[in-house]
């Protein structure tokens, strides 16, 4: 058993101080990093609940039920803040990412009380895929809600595709990493190729001239 | 191998494959209506990819949430998106036609239960392809609107919606049979979608 919200206020707090001392962008930055540290933390009871609920063993919830609460829990904050505070263009993929950082970062901090830090080269790769996976979704939802679903009722069905493609996505991931040799390679791999596609994309969309009409 | 695997590797292979032609359509094009397609196009791949993986690792299908339906209902907004990109509404979006369509759409969807047996997600299914329906025929209705591509969207809705009925009465999964020939129609009947878009941007 691990105290994971003794965790969360040892890792919150020195980020609550510092919101207290930057402003503007950074300020938001941190925020939502803070907002997906508690997401973490939240959809951890809610994994719970459902797996007791369906009386489930760990790796089905794994690969069934995480997935779909994890995402659902990390859209709200982001709903809340398109929905509220009516944020610019540029300013929601960075609240997404930032919130998909704080939820990994917290996630590791998890997996390496639980089970140690002694396996470097494991911890390396896992925080690699783990971390890309969580940032893969963020930039998703980020730059899909920012950038291609723009209008009203567009936003609404956008916003809910995307959700079911990051679902099936952190789901396939989990998956893979549930299995065997080369399927848990792969699964180890995927996130990290993609992540690097998305960059050499960001890298040569510009110097290209394409934007999106 | 049963037949039901080859199947779904197909369907993966095939839209894996329009997904990145969309992609590459987007780019060249600067056009979000490909970025939408290549969306969809992953969307369903990822669903049965999700699905034949799960039969691989574990041995059997999904039995608490349905990740892959959660992945095709997304894959059918996306659709929807790119329908509503491309409505300007130029009139009134009313047609009578197109509501009975639309609601005739929605009862075959709740009346075999399709994406259930969840009423909720069999609800939003019926509502997603109801929308579709009604936004294709409004566009067939209106003076200069629609076109193939219109036609051929209500032929995806009506080959998915085959497809759960013929299900119903199909019980031996590993060899050819209807089933199959409707799925492997329905993957095809998808692809084209991309360069009937495509067909839809030159002529413009």
């Amino acid at each position: 058993m691990i105290y994971i919200e003794n965790i969360f206020v040892c890792l919150a707090i020195p980020l609550a101080l510092c919101i207290l001392f930057i402003g503007g962008r950074t300020r938001i930055f941190m925020l939502f990093m803070m907002a997906g540290m508690s997401v973490c933390m939240l959809s951890a009871y809610v994994n719970s609940f459902f797996m007791g609920h369906y009386g489930v063993s760990a790796t089905v919830a794994v690969v069934e039920i995480t997935p779909v609460c994890e995402e659902v829990m990390k859209l709200l904050p982001l709903l809340f803040y398109v929905l509220i505070f009516e944020p610019k263009v540029r300013d929601l993929p960075e609240a997404a990412v930032a919130l998909a950082v704080g939820f990994a970062t917290f996630e590791n901090v998890c997996y390496l009380t639980e089970n140690g830090a002694e396996n470097l080269m494991f911890l390396l790769i896992r925080g690699l895929s783990a971390g890309a996976l969580h940032i893969l979704c963020g930039i998703l939802i980020g730059f899909g809600l920012s950038y291609v679903f723009r209008r009203r009722w567009l936003a609404f069905t956008g916003t809910v595709g995307l959700l079911g493609a990051c679902i099936v996505f952190h789901a396939t991931y989990n998956l893979l990493i549930s299995g065997d040799g080369a399927w848990r390679t792969a699964g180890y791999l995927f996130p990290s190729v993609l992540i690097g596609l998305l960059f050499a994309g960001k890298l040569l969309l510009p110097r290209f001239k394409i934007m999106f009409a | 191998m049963n037949f039901e695997l080859i199947d779904n590797c197909f369907q993966v292979a095939v839209l894996f494959f329009a997904a990145l032609a969309a992609i590459a359509a987007a780019l060249r094009h600067k056009d979000r209506r490909f970025l939408i397609l290549a969306l969809f196009f992953a969307c369903v791949s990822m669903g049965t990819l999700y699905w034949v993986l799960h039969l691989f690792i574990f041995g059997n299908v999904p039995q608490v949430f349905y990740v892959s339906e959660f992945s095709w209902l997304a894959a059918y907004l996306f659709l929807l998106s790119f329908q509503m990109v491309r409505t300007d509404r130029a009139g009134p979006l009313f047609s009578l036609l197109a509501l009975f369509c639309a609601l005739l759409t929605a009862a075959a969807v709740l009346a075999f239960r399709m994406f259930g047996p969840s009423y909720f997600v069999s609800a939003a299914f019926a509502g997603v392809m109801s929308a579709i329906v009604y936004l294709a025929v409004w566009r067939l209705r209106r003076r200069g609107g629609g076109g193939l591509i219109d036609c051929w969207l209500l032929l995806c809705v009506g080959l998915q919606l085959l497809l759960y009925v013929v299900s119903g009465f199909m019980q031996d999964y590993t060899r050819f049979n209807l089933y199959f020939a409707v799925d492997i129609t329905l993957t095809l009947s998808f692809a084209a979608l991309l360069p009937l878009a495509l067909r839809e941007v030159a002529g413009k």
